[in-house]
């Protein structure tokens, strides 16, 4: 007990160095720390504060440039464009998604690994599972259990429709000629993040630990492109039941297998793999996502369902399917683009201009091989069926794995159609539609909102919004806007280049015979591109054009000014408030548009030192 | 001088800065003017020479503080959060869930964070600015784990070192006195309140050791923690509850 | 732009200068008695309903309009859907029109179509807006959104401020669009925001171990003190007045009876006719238990919740008139209940006569299906209240027989037109002896939605 009292008087009679500060200065203190630190001060910064030579300013100069300033100023603007989609917004095209079969093997159950629609040269299996019902006793619907009594599959029938691959999920060197990087319990450190979905981490024993996967030889196939396949079929006719051991309608010819057949096209594409039996999953099975299951979405890793105070710090960590991987880490893209801006207090503008982004392993993944799943739809019936990729390919890290989860890499040019977050999956899912975006951009960047508050919608036939009676008051200038996304699908990230897709398409004047194109990627009411019409230069500048418009508009600077002067105070801006906002727009803008010298301009103002009502009456 | 400007937030009841009254020089002035004017009616004309004006008694200059005034901002939950879990050791949110658990005093982060007032990006739900009784039942919650855990790792193993002390950061004494509970309540009003308790309303510190009276000899004889220890949870949970924590 | 807004936020501000009983009652028209003894269950049909599929029943093509058929609709299920042919192989629905009743309604009503003397329809509302978070908002408060946030309190807090800031939670959201704006309503009834009606359990639990009863109480009362001591020195003390309220509400919410109630065990136990496992609103099925034992309770005044899954641009359509069923199904459940049970303060008094619901959604979707097999968002909607206030067996407003867009419900102060939400919301309170001036800018009460 004598120690802690000569503590205590030692700490008694030691001369006190700490200066006499006053309430304000405390709760400015407090207050700064909250919104640079985000966090209230330690122990051992109040002490340091204390200290006569405590200096307010060079505190703030410190501290601007820190993990918590950026988190402050991120949060301003994701709370502006709640940058994160949700499980309405599924992202399981079947050319990515391997989910898998229990069957009986010789020794016992196993698991095979398919893709729904994978085409095989073989009728009796081309679109489902690579073994029939006469190979393993059973059939096997889509999204539902087997039905039937299970027999053994004999080896050979295995060896001849299978194959066992170390895939990318269980190995880190899946690339390599032997792997042996295999997923363990050291991946926790060197891997954070990176959990799969117990699943798949064992046999159907639930015992024995996976360490290679049995997948259908088609998905194992790695080339990049492939023939395109014409079966002769026209495929079945609606309400025909399926050939005996199918449970769906072998796939018939596209129009564009039959216009096409024998050419080349990339198995990156979802035409490929509709296409041709020569697209595979990839080395490793690189190009699809792992499923532990048959349904819809089975589970595949373990994520965090909240992440408030970043994705290093989850809240509660569930088995979800891949489609919930990539919606994750397209979320955390846009936050560590915006984050690398405010750290290196770059230019703000390029949050809309740039062409750079930051990726990690499984987005590096995503934009090699995922991206180009979705396309091409009708296009490719205009020829469309190698995309334009989203990222050029040589943009990205070739250092980055998929698991590397934690591991940000700057990419400096995205490519030419690359401009800020406009043109990153997150904003292009979230604001599906090209008026949504040009709508949630012009809120945000330009604090202007479409407010249709007493109008007559009466019916009309007119097509053009621009004109059309009630519409029009808020059209003429959305639609224009809008027009700058007419080069990009909508729910989607592909884009219509012009030399495949002129605003006016020779094949769509035609009479008769139209491609579905037609009507799914060029207006019928108005023969152009859809969303096109209300301004051609606009949409063949493209996302980039709306970025320069917004960013060229006298309000940025203002709407800036005025979002995070909000933010910092915790109250809307008043008249009042107009002069000082002025000043500190026509400083953001002398500064380069740098956020710094906003925020500290900010931070040293009488009204956020002084702001808050705290003086005895 | 500057005439204050009401607010947009409530109806002003600003005074404005008073002109002075009229000086006696100016009034005398005034009336011979007048008589001036009065005796150039009636009598025969004659020059008067102009007098340079004498110099205006000077004006009491008052600064009005026209910077627009708000009510203090609540804590952002993310910044709650991040405190938390500074609070806890520097935990990370899973560890702390595991390490809060136990004989109930803790569910899952995920049963709360809502209720805290977090935006839901997914769902477009925006950041709740205000405060409800059911969030500060959940900082209730909340704050009670985070103290009992403290208590047990701070205080009820003696050899935890003061400098890995999470919370609190001093030695306890049997029973306090007013001096003694006023040092050691000042570690943790700087901690949780970022400023020391002697600037606070002078009734504070005396409000919370009879608190911690109370508890304390509310629990002789009982389990788990002491009544001193006990008694400290409860002006730790009063503390991190306390309307200037989660305010700034 | 910016400054007319920022001039009509501030009118409206002033506007809604709510002295629980304001000074320009004469000017609103009040017409109903008070309802301080009754309860208020908001519901947001979240993601924007079909309402060709239920209250503006749609069964032929014409103009822009497509109908729902077995082209696009999976009718397995369906428990009302009876078939009629359209074209060639491809079936529409029958309306439900029973002789018993002026109401046509589609088959999406499901089980509440048995309630249809107690329903009152609106259609043709006047959206002007095909913006989720906007038209969810003008649903809710009568005012879209200005610079991203709602100028306006919501109806459940209006309600709340007026009838319930006695109640221990006047008002509580689950997923519920509440807005609480203005200075001068009661702090008291600030909503509480919960993401899941199980949450609340949760937050009002505490460990026996360490801390007891005695203990918090003692907590309480120096939080409290603290607070109001620091009201006292403030220039603006409303919010530490607000807390010191909040912070005196805990003892009456923690570790007792309503913590053991309000577990989602408790609620399945308690409610077992709903169907918490349901395809789509098994959520909102735990929700409308919440209010249900919130109400018996007689803790709350206002409880708003969310039933969703409406969203159907693609394919996903085919479920749309299914999840209408269940979503009508738990309100069916709902007022099923509130029949079976006694008023809590009021002898004799079922909870139906005094309990009143108002279901809304964003806006309704398009009548023609698009290029992916579904229906986008239109500005035009319905909505439907449940009250003994409101006429039943009704349809007011309606839409034009080609386009589905509103057309003039009667003549308004301002001229013939549609009604619009704020009408609706203005017609709601008014019924409840609420002037509706403080609240609501916009909005002209329609008597001829009450009885």
């Amino acid at each position: 007990m004598r120690w802690p009292l000569l503590f205590l008087v030692m700490l008694a009679a030691a001369p006190d160095t700490r200066a006499e500060r006053a309430l304000p200065d405390y709760r400015y203190f407090r207050a700064l720390s909250i919104d640079l630190l985000g966090r209230p001060p330690t122990r051992d910064e109040l002490a340091a504060f204390e200290q006569p030579g405590f200096d307010f300013d060079a505190w703030i100069s410190t501290h601007l440039g820190g993990t918590g300033y950026a988190e402050r100023l991120r949060r301003v603007y994701m709370d502006l464009l709640r940058l994160e989609v949700g499980p309405s917004f599924q992202f399981v095209p079947n050319p990515l998604v391997l989910r898998r079969q229990e069957v009986r093997g010789p020794d016992g159950p196993i698991y095979v690994y398919y893709r729904r629609g994978q085409r095989r040269v073989n009728p009796s299996t081309d679109g489902e599972l690579c073994l029939t019902e006469d190979d393993t006793g059973q059939e096997f619907p889509n999204n539902a259990a087997p039905i039937g009594i299970a027999h053994e599959v004999s080896q050979a029938v295995l060896d001849a429709r299978t194959v066992v691959v170390k895939p990318w999920w269980l190995y880190a060197d899946y690339r390599g000629a032997t792997p042996a990087d295999r997923n363990a319990p050291d991946w926790a450190r060197r891997f954070p993040g990176f959990q799969l979905a117990p699943g798949l981490l064992v046999e159907p024993d639930g015992k024995t630990p996976t360490t290679e996967v049995r997948v259908c030889r088609e998905e194992a196939q790695a080339v990049e492109t492939g023939a395109v396949y014409a079966s002769g079929r026209t495929g079945g006719k609606k309400g025909e039941p399926p050939p005996a051991g199918r449970t769906t309608q072998p796939p018939g010819d596209s129009g564009f297998a039959r216009a096409n057949k024998g050419r080349a096209v990339s198995c990156l594409s979802g035409t490929g793999f509709q296409n041709s039996v020569e697209c595979g999953c990839g080395i490793g099975l690189e190009r699809c996502m792992p499923g532990a299951g048959f349904v819809n979405e089975p589970p595949a890793f373990l994520l965090p369902t909240h992440t408030p105070l970043g994705g290093d710090a989850p809240f509660e960590s569930t088995p979800q399917p891949a489609g919930a991987w990539e919606r994750l880490w397209w979320g955390e893209e846009a936050k560590h683009f915006l984050d690398k801006i405010l750290l290196e207090d770059r230019d703000f503008r390029e949050l809309l201009t740039s062409r750079s982004t930051v990726v990690n392993g499984p987005l590096a993944q995503f934009y090699r091989f995922f991206a180009g799943a979705t396309c091409c739809g009708g296009a490719a019936d205009l020829g469309y069926s190698d995309p334009t990729p989203l990222v050029e390919p040589g943009a990205i890290p070739e250092a980055l794995v998929p698991e590397d989860t934690a591991t940000w890499l700057p990419v400096a040019d995205r490519g030419p159609y690359a401009s800020g977050i406009l043109t990153m999956p997150i904003f292009l899912t979230k604001y599906g539609s090209r008026r949504a975006r040009a709508h949630v951009a012009y809120s945000a960047f330009l604090c202007r909102d479409f407010v249709a508050d007493a109008v007559r919608l009466a019916p009309s036939t007119e097509p053009d919004l621009t004109k059309r009676p009630g519409c029009s008051s808020c059209h003429q200038t959305l639609e224009p806007m809008a027009a700058y996304f007419t080069r990009v699908m909508e729910s989607d990230w592909t884009f219509l280049p012009a030399d495949r897709f002129p605003m006016s398409h020779p094949l769509c004047s035609r009479p008769k015979g139209q491609p579905g194109a037609c009507k799914t990627i060029y207006d019928p009411a108005f023969t152009t591109l859809r969303g096109g019409y209300a301004s051609q230069p606009h949409a063949e500048a493209g996302p980039a054009g709306l970025a320069a418009e917004l960013t060229g508009s006298p309000e940025f600077a203002s709407c800036v000014a005025e979002n995070v002067a909000q933010s910092l105070l915790g109250r809307a801006l008043v008249p009042e408030d107009a002069a000082w906002k002025a000043e500190l727009a026509k400083r953001f803008v002398a500064g380069g548009y740098r956020m710094r010298a906003l925020v500290r301009a900010i931070l040293a103002s009488p009204r956020y030192r002084d702001a808050n009502d705290r003086r005895q009456r | 001088m500057r005439r204050a400007q009401p607010s947009a937030s409530r109806a002003p009841q600003v005074a404005l800065v008073s002109r002075p009254p009229p000086s006696r020089a100016a009034n005398l002035r005034a009336v011979l003017a007048g008589a001036a004017w009065l005796c150039a009616a009636c009598g025969p004309a004659r020059v008067i020479a102009p007098s340079p004006p004498s110099p205006l008694p000077p004006h009491h200059e008052q600064a009005i503080d026209t910077t627009p005034k708000q009510r203090p901002r609540m804590m952002p939950p993310e910044v709650y959060l991040r405190a938390y879990m500074m609070w806890f050791g520097g935990l990370a949110p899973l560890d702390v869930q595991a390490r809060a658990r136990g004989k109930q005093l803790f569910d899952a982060w995920d049963d709360y964070l809502a209720a805290l007032g977090l935006p839901d990006y997914r769902l477009d739900l925006p950041r709740q600015t205000q405060t409800n009784s059911l969030m500060l039942a959940v900082f209730g919650r909340l704050g009670e784990a985070l103290c009992v855990r403290a208590v047990e790792h701070d205080l009820h193993s003696p050899k935890t070192p003061l400098d890995q002390r999470v919370v609190f950061a001093f030695d306890p004494v049997a029973a306090p006195t007013a001096a003694q509970f006023a040092e050691r309540f000042d570690v943790l009003h700087r901690g949780f309140l970022g400023y020391p308790a002697r600037l606070a309303p002078a009734d504070r510190t005396a409000r919370y050791h009879a608190l911690f009276d109370d508890v304390a000899h509310r629990h002789k004889g009982k389990n788990p923690l002491t009544p001193d220890e006990t008694g400290w949870a409860a002006v730790c949970t009063a503390l991190i509850q306390h309307p200037e924590t989660g305010l700034y | 732009m910016q400054r007319r807004m920022a001039l009509r936020l501030l009118g409206g501000g002033v506007a809604a200068l709510a002295a629980r009983r304001p000074l320009w009652a004469a000017a609103a028209a009040a017409t109903g008695p008070a309802a301080e003894h009754d309860y208020f269950v908001f519901i947001h049909a979240a993601g924007g309903w079909d309402v060709t599929l239920w209250a503006d029943p749609r069964n032929e093509r014409k103009g822009l309009v497509e109908p729902a058929s077995t082209d696009n609709t999976d009718v397995a299920g369906l428990a009302r859907w009876k078939g009629v042919a359209l074209d060639g192989d491809t079936d529409t629905f029958a309306p439900l029109a029973a002789s018993d009743s002026k109401l046509v309604l589609g088959p999406g009503i499901g089980a509440l179509y048995d309630l249809r003397d107690r329903l009152t329809v609106i259609n043709g509302l006047a959206m002007n807006t095909v913006s989720h978070p906007d038209g969810t908002m003008f649903s809710a408060t009568g005012r879209h959104l200005a610079g991203g946030r709602a100028p306006a309190s919501s109806i459940d807090v209006a309600i709340a401020n007026e009838l319930g800031a006695d109640q221990l939670l006047p008002a509580v959201a689950i997923q519920f669009p509440s807005a609480f704006v203005g200075e001068h309503l009661d702090r008291r009834v600030i909503p509480l925001r919960v993401s899941s009606a199980a949450t609340v359990a949760k937050s009002l639990s505490r460990s026996t171990a360490y801390l007891d009863t005695a203990d918090r109480a003692a907590i309480t009362a120096v939080l409290t003190d603290e607070a109001s001591a620091l009201a006292g020195r403030s220039v603006f003390p409303e919010t530490y007045e607000r807390i010191a309220s909040q912070q005196r509400a805990q003892p009456r919410l923690i570790g007792g009876e309503l913590e053991k109630a309000f577990t989602q065990k408790a609620l399945q136990d308690a409610y077992p006719s709903f169907d918490y496992k349901s395809r789509s609103q098994s959520a909102g099925a735990l929700s409308a238990a919440f209010a249900l034992e919130a109400i018996r309770r007689n803790v709350v005044r206002s409880v708003g919740f969310a039933l969703g899954g409406l969203d159907t641009h693609n394919q996903n359509y085919k479920q749309h008139a299914r999840t209408l069923q269940e979503l009508f199904g738990v309100i069916a459940n709902l007022i099923a209940v509130l029949d079976a049970t006694p008023h809590p303060t009021r002898t004799g008094r079922k909870l139906a006569d005094h309990t009143h619901i108002l279901v809304f959604s964003e806006f309704c979707r398009t009548p023609q299906i698009n290029l992916s097999g579904g229906r986008d968002h239109y500005p035009n909607n319905s909505a439907l209240v449940i009250s003994p206030r409101f006429r039943g067996g009704l349809a007011f407003g309606k839409t034009d027989p080609e386009q589905l867009l509103p057309a003039d419900a009667k003549t308004f102060a301002d001229g013939p037109r549609p009604i619009a939400p704020p009408d609706l919301l203005a017609t709601f309170l008014s019924a409840f002896g609420v002037p509706p001036a403080p609240y609501l800018r916009d909005g002209e009460v329609v008597p001829e939605l009450l009885r």
